[in-house]
């Protein structure tokens, strides 16, 4: 019997209403239409799709940010063990923070353990994103990108979660920070088994990445493979100009 | 018109929100009218009793507020326990003095601030205008309290100026009348002055350095054809807001001079009611200043509708 | 004027005044309910240097009498300065019933200065309070809450002022009255505070960290304390800075008026009262000195606040 998948989504639906103060409810706009798909434990599934397609929307979903219309998001843990790493990094950090107060706020939520155990798995979690203790008692708004970027990953690891939903958030860091950060997902996968979802516009950051890969166009999933053989199954139009796009890029 | 439709439909929320709030208020208010009776040992309880009951001060509330309503739409606003009367009469007696007052402050005031606050924008930095801002902080921390009590002593030692009231005794024409309303509206207007100035300054100001402004300058357009025709009709829209805004102000400053320099007007029946608890009296005042307040931040929303061409597309 | 030069000139004017107010007991040179029957309305005493300073006993008709020489002396009695007995030193003459207006006005000050920033500290909890619950919680309730606090703007602030003390009893004890003065005055102007916290809040709110931490679990309270008020710090410093003269004259018009803090209390507004009769106006002009004190202490904290605001968007 395989085991029972990590994330579960089926028929999730979203609209948006604009609030109107008298008279009729003012048409909606449909963000998400009818989503469904599987991840298992310790797999990356991409999200890929042009911006006004309904990505971000899911992912605020899954993250228990915005309440669907309708349809069901089943997620084999607890809330807290799903993840959710913003766009960017210097929005989702508090600036007058310094970086301890940044990465130990999950465990000073849960009220956790005393000072000194919160900054001993501060500096441990640090260690697996590759950034030294030392960042610890900088203000978080004098770090760099990359560095952001990390802590914020970093965060996210404290609570030890089973899936981290990364929202578009390699756009914006310079190439060789992407790939440093492409490369510490994929280690922390391998190390730890956790499960990816990879939201993005950028099919060939996607390929890298996921194992699988899903297509977004207002709302709806149109198209879904495996991540190798995306190429050679692709049907649908929008999945055939993202394909093009990436390899004039390429090229 | 829908705009003004709804800020009318806003203004009447607002009107019937301050009368409930009031009486509900009066209903905690300790005491009423006939409390200072109460202290008189010649008056019995029965006869208090009886008294209230007569003014039906022992309804239960919105019997007292269904009663107040009803009155209103007669146009009695009320009774008077004091006069004996309804308040309405009361109201339309003095409601002219306020208005005389604070409409010939506003006009003066603007008058004056418009000019300065030009002139003080178009010299920026230059030390007559340093002087100026000076001048108006100094204005602006006066009290009014203050600044009319120093008039009315100046007006005192100096004899050239009658200390109060609206007519000297023996003299009824408006020569009078004016020369008793100077020390008032001379207040109201210095304390005006600096908020004015300020305003129209910043509003001027900011035109100057906008975009347009600055293109209209480099093409040559003559510096008072700028001020008057490009950069003049685009600080409106902030001064016609600052005019509902500072109505408050000045209708609180009104209240206040006429207490002290005795001029009837909203004030000195107020503060009498307050005295005498009066409370329909005391709601009477608050429902008509409400109003103006009200009325006046609809002359200004109508004059910001037909100024702005933003709000009505 | 550069801003620090300004700061300097606000705290000249506001140091020295809260200063000598708060320790009225050492720098009034009597005690504020102390009557000099036989010297009512007496004018300011001159001082005279010997070179050290001294002043002459008055006549009946408050001339100097070139035979009666007193000395000042420092520090005598616990007080700054004063004279022996039986002379006087009146710096700014007496009032009706011979008191001194000096200590008067030092006294005095207390209650007006006290009130202000009392019924500062109250608005600014209230509009505090106010703006983050409907900034943080939105919707409807936010919807509610301004709906109701737009009903503290209809009225002008001296009517709304007027009104809700209306309502209240009238002979009160000067302890009552105090507390009464700030609740009621703090209840007038707590509503642009808390419209200018509730914008804050509600640009806040949406800030993807504040999200991040709701993600981890975060209660609103946490929510709010961690990151949204430790951003109100700089705004409710302004706020507090425009309100604080505006509640000291609240006081004093209040009391002016006759429905603030009462005998045997003194205070500014009271003291101005006295000043308004006919008779004071036309010989007794030293009785306006508590104008010129609220005066000086209102300059100062319009300064201040014009710093400030300066400071926060300066001004081209």
């Amino acid at each position: 019997m395989p085991p029972e998948p990590l994330l579960t989504v089926r028929g999730l639906s979203k609209t948006f209403h604009r609030r109107r103060r008298w008279g009729a409810q003012a048409p909606g706009v449909t963000a998400l239409d009818d989503v469904s798909f599987t991840l298992n434990r310790g797999r990356t599934l991409a999200i890929v799709g042009p911006s006004g397609s309904g990505k971000s929307t899911l992912a605020r979903c899954l993250a228990g940010l915005e309440t669907p219309t309708s349809g069901e998001i089943r997620f084999a843990g607890a809330p807290v063990e799903m993840q959710l790493i913003f766009q960017q990094p210097a929005a989702s950090l508090n600036p007058r923070f310094i970086a301890a107060e940044v990465v130990e706020e999950p465990l000073v939520i849960q009220g956790r353990g005393s000072r000194a155990d919160r900054r001993r798995k501060a500096e441990l979690v640090l260690e697996k994103v590759g950034l030294p203790a030392s960042v610890l008692d900088r203000r978080s708004h004098l770090l760099s990108g990359g560095e952001k970027q990390r802590l914020a990953i970093a965060r996210a690891l404290l609570v030890e979660p089973k899936l981290i939903i990364l929202d578009e958030s390699l756009v914006g860091l310079d190439v060789s920070l992407q790939h440093q950060v492409a490369t510490l997902l994929t280690d922390l996968q391998s190390r730890l088994g956790v499960a990816y979802i990879l939201i993005s516009h950028d099919l060939d950051l996607a390929a890298g990445l996921a194992s699988e890969i899903a297509v977004m166009d207002h709302g709806r999933i149109v198209e879904q493979a495996l991540a190798a053989r995306l190429k050679a199954t692709a049907s649908h139009p929008l999945t055939r100009e993202l394909i093009a796009a990436a390899e004039v890029l390429a090229t | 018109m829908r705009y003004l439709a709804r800020r009318l439909l806003h203004g009447a929320f607002l009107l019937v929100g301050v009368s409930v709030l009031s009486f509900l208020f009066s209903d905690l208010a300790p005491g009423d009218f006939y409390s200072e009776l109460q202290a008189d040992p010649r008056v019995s309880a029965a006869t208090l009793a009886a008294l209230r009951a007569q003014n039906g001060l022992d309804r239960p509330l919105p019997v007292r507020y269904a009663t107040w309503l009803r009155s209103v739409g007669r146009g009695d606003f009320g009774y008077s326990l004091a006069y004996q009367g309804p308040v309405g009469p009361l109201l339309a007696q003095r409601i002219p003095g306020t208005l005389l007052l604070t409409g010939l402050a506003t006009a003066l005031g603007w008058l004056l601030s418009v000019p300065l606050g030009i002139w003080s924008a178009a010299r920026r930095r230059s030390w007559p205008e340093a002087s100026l801002k000076v001048i108006l902080s100094v204005l602006l921390s006066i009290p009014e309290l203050l600044m009319a009590i120093v008039l009315l002593a100046l007006a005192v030692q100096t004899g050239c100026l009658p200390a109060g009231g609206l007519h000297s005794p023996g003299h009824a024409d408006t020569l009078d009348a004016l020369r008793h309303l100077v020390i008032p509206v001379t207040t109201l207007t210095l304390g005006l002055l600096p908020i004015l100035v300020r305003h129209v300054r910043s509003a001027v100001s900011e035109a100057l350095d906008a975009p347009f402004a600055l293109a209209a300058a480099a093409h040559g357009i003559p510096r008072r054809r700028l001020l008057f025709r490009h950069v003049l009709p685009v600080a409106l829209n902030p001064l016609i807001s600052l005019f509902g805004l500072s109505l408050g102000t000045l209708l609180s400053g009104s209240l206040l001079v006429e207490v002290l320099t005795g001029w009837p007007g909203l004030g000195p029946l107020f503060l009498d009611a307050i005295f005498a608890r009066d409370y329909a009296v005391v709601l009477g005042v608050v429902m008509a200043s409400t109003s103006f307040l009200i009325a006046g931040n609809l002359a200004a929303d109508v004059l910001l509708y037909r100024a702005d061409p933003r709000i009505r597309g | 004027m550069p801003a620090v030069g300004s700061i300097r000139v606000a705290l000249a004017l506001l140091i020295p005044m809260h200063g000598a107010v708060l320790f009225a007991g050492f720098f009034a040179p009597y005690d504020y309910a102390e009557q000099h029957r036989d010297y009512p309305y007496a004018p300011p005493t001159r001082i005279h240097f010997k070179p050290l300073p001294y002043v002459y006993g008055l006549t009946g008709d408050y001339q100097e009498d070139p035979t009666r020489v007193y000395a000042l002396r420092f520090f005598a009695g616990g007080r700054f300065f004063g004279t022996d007995p039986p002379g006087h030193v009146f710096l700014l003459g007496t009032d009706g019933y011979g008191r001194d207006i000096l200590s008067r006005v030092l006294y005095g000050g207390r209650i007006s200065l006290a009130t202000g920033l009392v019924a500062t500290a109250w608005a600014l909890a209230i509009g505090l309070l106010w703006g983050v619950t409907a900034g943080f919680f939105g919707g409807r309730l936010d919807a509610v809450m301004m709906r109701g606090a737009e009903l503290f703007l209809a009225l002008p602030w001296l009517y709304l002022l007027l009104a809700v003390r209306a309502f209240l009893p009238l002979h009160i004890s000067p302890v009552q009255a105090f507390l009464l003065l700030v609740a009621i005055i703090g209840s007038v102007g707590w509503v642009r505070p808390a419209r200018l916290v509730r914008g804050l809040t509600l640009s806040l709110v949406e800030r993807p960290y504040v999200e991040a931490a709701r993600a981890f679990g975060g209660r609103p309270l946490y929510l709010i304390r961690r990151h949204i008020l430790p951003e109100t710090k700089g705004l409710l410093l302004t706020q507090a800075t425009i309100l604080i003269p505006y509640y000291i004259l609240a006081e004093v018009t209040l009391t002016f008026l006759g429905l603030g803090v009462g005998e045997p209390v003194p205070s500014w507004g009271g003291m101005l009262a006295e000043a308004r009769q006919y008779h004071s106006l036309v010989a007794h002009l030293w009785m306006l000195t508590p104008g010129a004190a609220t005066f000086l202490t209102l300059l100062g904290y319009v300064h201040l606040a014009e710093v400030l605001q300066d400071s926060r968007d300066p001004i081209r």
